[in-house]
């Protein structure tokens, strides 16, 4: 099996189908990644796909010394942050017209509350996680799906270790609140719907 | 160990994080405080939970679509040599021309200081038909002594 910087030296070479053992090798820890921070499959795809477009775009950048996985997951990273940005400065825009519209659409389909009972705690581990912080998402979303360690976290992102250790260790205790609030909530409701 | 001592490791350790020491240590910990442990399996068991997500996996065509958009690579770059190697061989090329002019222009100066100094012998030694310009040059490297 050729490794990574084999794999470059033959694409830098004019082996271009070469290209195809990176895809298959990271398309789905990529993909992972994104949609875990994003939380829309399609728009994962499709910023996945940009990834690999960056990376055989610069991959004259790419320096054999350096590990090509965090190099590939920095990349990853970036191109994330950017597209969550954009994403906030739109969902702010569009909510000074239209306002929040989430508990309208939950009350006109009542059918929802019902389909997700069923897959409840996922979504509130979902939703728990998609309220935390950028950087203790990331962090966290590398360390717990992908489990990388924690020099590993530190290459792909630039931070320090102890920086990475509070990250993680917030993001937990984030979590352990909202969903225990959650937790609560759900209880409140089914009380109400019973009477 | 101590419960104030395990609680501020109890993340690195859920992490798998610790020097192997270290995580004994707080195993053992675990094993006698309900507390500790009650605090540790809270949070283990919301990662485990969130580990337990199911993964998605890209379509089908994922591959195929990237290697379809990938751009026309451009032919492989030739490594540029230093700048020094550049100077090098222009430097050398120069020399070299001046080696091979320098002489030659020297020989043409020297021709013409001979037309000259034939045309000068010419007159002085009343010289009116010479054969050949050899014989005049040959009276100018012999000193101007000729034979008749």
């Amino acid at each position: 099996m050729l490794s990574d910087d084999e794999v470059i030296q033959a694409v830098r070479d004019g082996n271009t189908r070469h290209f195809e053992i990176i895809v298959n090798r990271y398309k789905t820890p990529i993909l992972n990644f994104v949609y875990r921070m994003i939380s829309d499959y399609e728009e994962a795809e499709n910023l996945t796909q940009d990834v690999f477009l960056k990376i055989f775009k610069n991959l004259n950048r790419y320096k054999k010394e350096n590990n090509f996985q965090a190099y590939i997951f920095t990349i990853a990273r970036n191109m994330t942050i950017n597209t969550l940005k954009k994403r906030k400065r739109m969902v702010a825009i569009s909510r000074l017209f239209s306002g929040d519209r989430d508990e309208e659409f939950f009350h006109h389909h009542p059918d929802i509350h019902s389909r997700m009972e069923k897959k409840d705690r996922e979504q509130q581990l979902t939703k728990a996680i998609n309220g935390l912080k950028e950087n203790q998402k990331i962090a966290l979303v590398l360390k717990v799906y992908l489990e990388f360690s924690y020099k590993k976290i530190a290459e792909v992102t630039g931070w320090s270790i102890p920086k990475i250790e509070t990250l993680i260790s917030r993001a937990k205790s984030q979590l352990k609140t909202t969903l225990l609030l959650q937790e609560n909530d759900s209880r409140n409701v089914k009380k109400v719907r019973e009477k | 160990m101590k419960c104030d001592r395990v609680i501020p490791l109890l993340n690195r350790f859920q992490d798998g994080e610790c020097h192997p020491e270290t995580a004994s240590a707080i195993n053992d910990h675990l094993k006698r405080c309900d507390r500790c442990r009650r605090e540790f399996l809270r949070i283990d068991q919301i990662i485990s939970e969130i580990q337990e997500i199911k993964a998605v996996t890209p379509s089908s065509h994922f591959t195929a679509r990237v290697m379809g958009n990938l751009p026309v690579q451009k032919p492989a770059h030739r490594i540029p040599a230093p700048a020094f190697i550049y100077s090098a061989v222009f430097i050398l090329f120069f020399v070299l021309g001046l080696l091979v002019t320098v002489p030659l222009n020297t020989v043409k100066q020297m021709e013409n200081r001979e037309i000259t100094l034939v045309e000068l012998l010419m007159k002085s030694q009343n010289l009116n038909h010479f054969d050949t310009h050899q014989r005049a040059i040959d009276l100018i490297r012999t000193g101007g002594q000729h034979e008749e």
